[in-house]
């Protein structure tokens, strides 16, 4: 499937925006090669505005709903844009520090007043896994998107949200730690991929 | 009696180590299976094989306790505790293989094969002596591996027999099998499970309450004298009854014949699984990798785990709650984040736990002979 038809798919509300991202990044020829290097791009773009590994983004399960999701809300162009403002940035920034590319990052995306609010917003969909309302004055300038309201992506994507990683709890109703492990001091994980328990 | 080579208190004592090193050897595949499940998908079967990782857990612990009790000692981090997968099971040569790998049609069928339950043939028919080839990997109660069971079930009662005819003789001398420290017996307050039921062994009748418990719990009986082999005394569900719900799409009821459940339905999507590599190793992961390093990390806390394991086991009973059973559930989430992630240059396939533990053990420079 291509692009177009992977949009007029998920604007269809009885697919399942997950498994169809899924699908899309896993399809052949090169219609699947084009939509697999979008993902990556976005999954590249994620690490970087999460400080969480690739490893980690994709130990939540969650890339495809949250990919899918940014292009149901706010449709594909956006996005596109986004990721290759992104791209530019990374690639202008090789060889320069961390300080560098930052600025750039805040100056010509995040201080960007029509990709800014959508690239937040992908910072709140991994920590949190809600999708926020864009504000007002985004919608007034570039036009309402029909979906974009506040919304949890799943169940699931709530349980996954990279902010109980991050402050070493676990999401409330879900993952618990084991009968009477309240008993042991709370263990904050060190930052980045660290998985060796303690 | 015939049916058996356990004739000697130290024979009996590697028979119980075996018996943990076979109630372990299914958990890398069960818990595999189980956390391929994509979340909120396929209840019916993650609950089921959730329910029987945890009886196999709470197996384990009961065998230490019968090694503990006869004076045994118990130690997890030896050389071959964790086997290499795939592995056979000490009653499954020339039978079937146990893998590592996502919950599929095939893995159920082994599934059962490893819980299949006690029928009763003749003696000559339950155990069999085989020579078994030098390459295959074998989970085998004799040091040389040529004794084999026909089934777990059957591996058990050959070791309860043990118990009734050692402790006999003892008895006979005017002394006993059950010289342990009744220190190191892991009852309920020093370890939950759902499975519950922890209780220590310190003599003939324990002994023998703990063999049936598990066998009840594993396998089930089909037996004449027994009208119903589902369901046991308390009405709890052997496993193989539990898997086989699964395969026939239906759950059993109270008073239903084996092979015939009358139940509510169960439906399977065996598409909402991550397909995992079979029996991943460490060299499958491109080296350097963050997933490299998470599978060679969950390794190294897994044999940490079991090092931990084996001090409960030998006197620090208090180690389970605080610090084991929370490690369980740790395992549950880095299980599920190699799960999650694509494995490169594996046709698509997704990463999961190797479990190498004896490598990594050598690593560490933790190994013990």
């Amino acid at each position: 499937m291509n692009k177009t038809e992977f949009y007029a798919k998920l604007s269809t509300p009885a697919n399942d925006p997950a498994s169809l991202a899924l699908a899309a990044i896993q399809g052949d020829g090169e219609a699947g090669t084009y939509l697999r290097g979008v993902y990556d791009q976005f999954l590249a773009f994620s690490v970087e505005v999460t400080a969480f590994s690739r490893f980690d983004l994709e130990g939540t399960g969650q890339g495809e709903a949250y990919f899918a999701t940014v292009i149901q809300v706010v449709g594909y162009e956006i996005l596109e844009q986004l990721l290759d403002t992104f791209t530019s940035i990374i690639n202008q920034t090789g060889g320069e520090s961390t300080l560098v590319r930052n600025d750039l990052l805040r100056r010509r995306l995040f201080g960007n007043e029509r990709l800014g609010p959508i690239a937040r917003n992908i910072v709140k969909l991994w920590f949190t896994g809600n999708w926020y309302q864009l504000p007002r004055n985004w919608s007034e300038k570039f036009g309402p998107a029909p979906k974009d309201v506040t919304f949890t992506v799943s169940a699931n994507a709530y349980v996954e949200g990279l902010l109980w990683t991050t402050i070493g709890a676990h999401p409330a109703g879900a993952k618990a730690q084991g009968y009477g492990s309240w008993a042991n001091p709370p263990r904050i994980p060190e930052f980045g991929s660290d998985a060796v328990v303690r | 009696m015939d049916s058996h080579d356990i004739a000697t208190l130290e024979s009996l004592e590697e028979h119980l180590f075996s018996a943990m090193v076979l109630e372990h050897a299914t958990l890398p595949a069960y818990l595999t299976a189980l956390y391929s499940i994509k979340p909120g998908t396929n209840q019916d079967a993650s609950n089921i094989l959730r329910v029987v990782a945890v009886e196999e857990m709470l197996h384990m612990t009961i065998a230490a306790n019968l090694l503990n009790a006869i004076g045994g000692t118990v130690n997890l981090t030896q050389t071959g505790f964790v086997p290499s997968y795939p592995t056979y099971l000490p009653d499954s040569i020339d039978d079937f293989q146990i893998h590592i790998e996502a919950f599929t049609p095939s893995a159920l069928e082994t599934f059962l094969k490893i819980e299949r339950p006690v029928y009763l043939g003749t003696v000559q028919q339950r155990v069999v002596k085989r020579r078994i080839p030098n390459h295959v990997w074998c989970l085998s109660p004799n040091k040389d591996g040529t004794t084999q069971y026909t089934t777990i079930g059957e591996f058990y009662n050959a070791i309860k027999e043990s118990f009734i005819r050692l402790e006999a003789e003892a008895q006979a001398k005017g002394s006993t099998i059950f010289t342990g420290d009744p220190a190191f017996q892991i009852t309920s307050e020093y370890y939950y499970s759902g499975g519950g039921k922890l209780f220590p062994v310190t003599n003939l009748d324990s002994a023998v309450q703990a063999i049936d418990l598990v066998i009840e719990q594993g396998e089930g009986y089909v037996d004449e004298d027994k009208p119903t082999g589902v369901f046991d005394q308390y009405g709890e569900i052997a496993h193989f009854y539990r898997f086989e719900q699964l395969r026939l799409g239906r759950y059993y009821v109270r008073g239903d014949k084996p092979g015939f459940p009358t139940g509510p339905a169960i439906e399977i999507d065996w598409d909402a699984v991550y397909l995992t590599v079979v029996d991943p190793k460490l060299a499958d992961y491109p080296e350097g990798s963050e997933l490299y390093q998470a599978a060679l990390n969950f390794n190294i806390a897994y044999a940490q785990f079991l090092a931990l394991l084996t001090e409960a086991y030998n006197g620090k009973r208090e180690l389970m709650m605080r610090a084991a059973v929370p490690a369980m559930f740790d395992f549950r989430n880095l299980m599920n984040r190699l799960i999650r992630n694509p494995a490169p240059q594996q046709h698509g396939r997704h990463a999961a736990a190797t479990f190498e533990i004896d490598a990594t053990n050598a690593i560490l420079g933790t190994a013990k002979a």
